[in-house]
């Protein structure tokens, strides 16, 4: 039948098949009047007139047109499949009785010219197509369609929190980089020196190379912590002066992301100089005194204080190297000498110490050290005192 | 710990003090540097062949400390002796009037001294003046 009138027969529109069929009634009417012409077998084609066909098909439309609907029926309420049953052995009977008219009225010796003349289609394929899926248990489709939303929401659940997570990170990434170039502002209007920084070792410099990277160096030491080597002779001078490279020791940068404290200093030491005098009355009591270190913060803004303490300490050590360099040529005193520690004779009963103390030792405490070794020191006598190196060790802070 | 005042701020005092010297020490390596005449002329002595030695080229900064004490240590005895002086001739009924000052210039005349061009020694005056016509000085 599908072969004979096409797939979509049963989709077709009642108009194309009313255009089809007059058109095949043409066809069929043309053939018949060929076989009028043919008087061979030309006495049967007048039992079945057009005006009968045309009776019958009028009589049967209406019934083939739900004949039509009842597959959709069939696909769209696999659920209902009663009703599906129901409305598939009607169009089998519809059918049934179609086939059955056509066949009596068609005559055999055109068979095939006639649109109407089908053979009976085989009654095992609307039988085949009546099969329909067993029903499913109503728990179990409430439990699929539970399981279903319910792996939507999870998904629609993960997806929400990576979009948090990447909004969260996004938010840092932004905010510390505000962090950062406010920092910078913040330093360059103190006009502390901005300096962009070296480069790190194989970074790409050319043209497609990232120019933005953040890398301000602050240098807060003096200018001529380092004599700028320009002929042999300086260079020269510069390693008998074993200069120790203050300058490259007082830079400080801008912490990039990572790290708590916005700016990170790479050499520093935190110590801090502590000069002491130690003197002797002549009833033979020790005195010591320390300088007051000015710890306070000078300023409100914890930047600038932070730079501060890192500038004073990289003062600080510049002038215990050059007193240290200082301690070799004195003409009249004595000196000891350690690593951090600076201990000169200034006068018979006066003693000068400086000394580099790490940030974290109390200054009362060094002091009442110090004086306990005075004045064991002192108790030897003073030719004794001139010669004897007190053992000096410092704990390493570094 | 003593909390002497004076002591603690003696320390003090050579704290700030060693900072000014190292400024000091800056400029001078900058004039040094660029070549001016102030600093061409420290130099003059030396033979322009040979580079400054390390021991030259750098400035004391614990010379003047030290000097500074030293001369601290010996304002107190001179004026302890002068002062002993001073009482004996009292006792025996002389009139005597002393005068101790230990630092003769004014502040900014000291840190022209100490830090500036100058030689870095500071002096001061003491006088006696016995029976008002006799005069102790001491320079």
């Amino acid at each position: 039948m599908f072969l004979e009138r096409g797939y979509d027969f049963f989709n077709q529109d009642e108009e194309q098949r009313q255009a089809h069929k007059p058109a095949d009634d043409q066809g069929a009417a043309s053939q018949s009047k060929d076989t009028v012409k043919q008087p061979s077998d030309g006495q049967t084609a007048e039992a079945t007139s057009p005006e009968a066909l045309s009776n019958i098909r009028l009589e049967i439309l209406p019934q083939l047109q739900y004949v039509r609907v009842a597959p959709r029926l069939l696909i769209h309420r696999l659920n209902l499949p009663s009703i599906a049953l129901g409305e598939m052995t009607l169009a089998k009977d519809v059918l049934s009785l179609f086939a059955a008219s056509t066949a009596h009225t068609s005559f055999p010796s055109a068979p095939h010219a006639d649109p109407s003349s089908v053979s009976v289609p085989p009654s095992d394929l609307l039988a085949s197509s009546s099969v329909s899926q067993p029903p499913s248990i109503a728990s179990v489709q409430s439990f699929n369609a539970r399981l279903v939303a319910g792996g939507k929401d999870e998904a629609l659940r993960k997806a929400s929190e990576l979009f948090k997570v990447a909004t969260i990170a996004v938010e840092r990434g932004h905010d510390v980089g505000a962090r950062y170039w406010i920092d910078a502002l913040k330093i360059r209007r103190r006009n502390w020196g901005l300096t962009p920084a070296p480069l790190a070792f194989g970074m790409p410099t050319g043209r497609g190379a990232d120019r933005t990277t953040k890398d301000f160096l602050i240098s807060f030491g003096l200018s001529e912590c380092m004599l700028f080597p320009r002929t042999h002779t300086q260079i020269l001078i510069q390693i008998l002066q074993a200069s120790p490279g203050f300058r490259q020791r007082a830079t400080g940068q801008l912490a990039t992301y990572g790290s708590k404290e916005s700016i990170v200093f790479p050499r520093r030491q935190r110590t801090i100089l502590c000069v002491s005098v130690m003197t002797m009355d002549a009833s033979g009591t020790q005195r010591a005194a320390c300088n007051t270190i000015a710890n306070e913060p000078r300023d409100d803004d914890p930047l600038q204080t932070t730079l501060h303490e890192a500038q004073r300490e990289v003062l600080e050590q510049e002038i215990f190297s050059l007193l240290i360099r200082n301690a070799s040529i004195l003409p009249t005193s004595s000196v000891r000498v350690a690593e951090r520690l600076l201990v000169v004779e200034a006068t018979q009963d006066t003693e000068i110490r400086f000394e580099l103390v790490s940030l974290h030792v109390t200054l009362p405490s060094i002091l009442t050290d110090r004086l306990a070794q005075y004045s064991r020191s002192s108790t030897m006598g003073l030719h004794l005192k001139r010669w004897t190196l007190i053992p000096f060790r410092e704990p390493d802070v570094i | 710990m003593d909390s002497d005042p004076i002591s603690r701020a003696r320390c003090d005092l050579i704290y700030n003090f060693l900072h000014l010297l190292l400024l000091r020490e800056h400029s001078r390596r900058r004039l040094a540097r660029i070549g001016a005449p102030d600093a061409a002329s420290s130099r003059l002595h030396t033979d322009q062949a040979f580079p400054l030695t390390s021991i030259q080229s750098t400035v004391a900064l614990l010379q003047p400390v030290i000097d500074l004490l030293q001369y601290e240590l010996l304002c107190t005895r001179v004026k302890a002796e002068m002062n002993n002086i001073v009482q004996i001739l009292r006792r025996a009924g002389v009139p005597v009037k002393f005068h101790f000052d230990a630092v003769g210039e004014d502040s900014a005349g000291v840190l022209e001294s100490l830090i500036g061009t100058g030689t870095g020694h500071i002096s001061g005056v003491t006088t006696i003046r016995i029976d008002n016509r006799r005069v102790v000085q001491d320079l």
